[in-house]
């Protein structure tokens, strides 16, 4: 059982998940197979990394206070979403939604450490905006299995606003 | 004037008169919670059938759920892509009856969404022009993330407490409002203030005016029209004195907007005075103390 196997192939196989699913969603080949089964350690990092990456992009005394707001609005902007697709009656499992969400800010997060290390602007705005359309895609792309019939554009709003607006705070 | 109907389930005493709304038992042994089913047969109120209310269980067709599961709520999210454009272009250019349309058909989806967008139109529009302004005044490109958490907690604030006034005062005196419906009018109010916002990057104070006014007339003037219908239900004349104190509020949530997020001109943005909301300077010329 895995009570006997040594502690550094219980991790390495937690964090073997959690890379593999990581790809799955930065280079979408074939089926969406990883993100079946869900788990929030993948999310709570790319959360956390994100928020800090900000807090130091952050200008003066403002610090804390953005790496709080990032925090807030990457934990509550993916729960809200999720529940707004599930309101709309689409097929998904609420913590599988969430999971998806969290791995798909991924890409934000690689523009985030991109920005902190090149801070002209001229740098920033494209990658950036091609971050966010990656991770809209990535996630419109694991939607496409919640069978919502004509109200794909309301689900996919939250999405974009979501990560639009996660976008917009690395902008600036 | 009163009779007696002589009818096999129930007998109903009615009186009628010219006005009081009339005294009526309700028939409650055959389908308690049909909402159509109020035997209105009275002939001084017109028979309005009020919209679904929140509080009875939803035993429309899902079952009975309680409040605490996900499909109580999603009733109200029984709507299509195409609805909600229809639903926000008469709350923008308020020509047919936004009511009507919306009591067909309940929903929350644009109560919600468009308050949130609005939130986020104005913190990304206001640090734009903050930065514009920033950049033209020759200082370091920074903003103002609190910004993001004033915005939220006004526009949400507004929705919800205006709302719920307007809920509990026409309530009070005898309209039937539904708490859903007074609730989207003012979220769907809202959604005239996106392309407001982006309007107002441009730094030119006169034009940003211009444009927030007619946002406060649209805006106001298709409230207005929502409420008086509400108030309308009913035949009292004393709660159309709510329609001032609900313009007033409105005009006061405008000139927040104005000077808190559409106010950044290059004047108001010299390094010695980062972030400040300016007063309205027609020219955009830095300040002479900067240099």
């Amino acid at each position: 059982s895995t009570l006997d196997e040594p502690i550094l192939t219980t991790i390495g196989r937690d964090f073997g998940k959690v890379g593999r699913k990581t790809i799955q969603v930065l280079y979408p080949k074939g089926r969406d197979n990883a993100l079946r089964e869900w788990d929030l350690w993948g999310p709570m990092f790319f959360c956390l990394s994100l928020a800090v990456i900000m807090s130091f992009l952050a200008p003066g005394q403002q610090a804390s206070a953005v790496f709080t707001g990032v925090f807030a609005l990457l934990c509550i902007g993916s729960c809200v979403v999720t529940l707004n697709c599930k309101l709309l009656g689409g097929h998904v499992s609420f913590f599988q939604s969430v999971c998806t969400l969290g791995y798909c800010v991924s890409p934000m997060v690689i523009a985030s450490l991109i920005t902190l290390l090149a801070h002209r602007i001229i740098v920033t705005i494209p990658v950036v905006a091609v971050a966010v359309a990656w991770s809209i895609s990535a996630s419109v792309g694991f939607l496409a299995g919640a069978q919502l019939a004509n109200r794909r554009l309301l689900a996919v709003y939250p999405i974009c606003l979501f990560y639009i607006c996660i976008g917009w705070i690395i902008i600036i | 004037m009163s009779y007696g109907r002589p009818n096999n389930d129930y007998n109903i005493v009615v009186d009628v008169d010219e006005d009081e709304p009339t005294l009526e038992f309700q028939d409650f042994a055959t389908a308690p919670n049909m909402q159509q089913g109020r035997m209105n047969t009275s002939g001084s109120a017109p028979p309005y059938q009020p919209p679904a209310s929140t509080g009875g269980g939803g035993e429309a067709d899902t079952g009975s759920y309680s409040v605490w599961h996900v499909e109580y709520w999603a009733r109200y999210f029984n709507v299509d892509s195409r609805d909600v454009v229809q639903r926000v272009f008469l709350a923008v250019v308020p020509k047919d009856s936004f009511l009507d349309v919306y009591n067909a058909n309940p929903d929350l989806w644009g109560t919600f969404w468009i308050p949130t967008s609005v939130v986020f139109a104005m913190f990304v529009t206001a640090s734009l022009s903050q930065s514009i302004a920033k950049i033209l005044a020759g200082g370091k490109r920074e903003y103002d993330f609190t910004m993001l958490s004033f915005a939220t907690f006004t526009v949400y604030s507004y929705v919800l407490t205006v709302g719920a006034f307007v809920y509990l005062a026409t309530k009070y005196f005898g309209s039937q409002p539904g708490l859903m419906e007074c609730l989207s009018v003012y979220g769907y109010a809202m959604a005239v203030w996106i392309p407001i916002s982006i309007l107002c990057v441009l730094p030119l104070d006169w034009f940003r005016w211009a444009v927030v006014a007619v946002g406060f007339v649209s805006s106001g003037f298709f409230i207005m029209r929502s409420v008086n219908q509400i108030v309308g239900r009913s035949n009292g004349k004393l709660h159309k004195a709510i329609i001032p104190l609900l313009l007033v509020a409105h005009a006061l949530l405008v000139i927040v907007f104005k000077f808190k997020f559409f106010s950044y001109t290059v004047a108001s943005v010299s390094p010695t005075s980062p972030g400040q909301p300016s007063t309205p300077a027609a020219t955009p010329t830095p300040t002479p103390t900067s240099h």
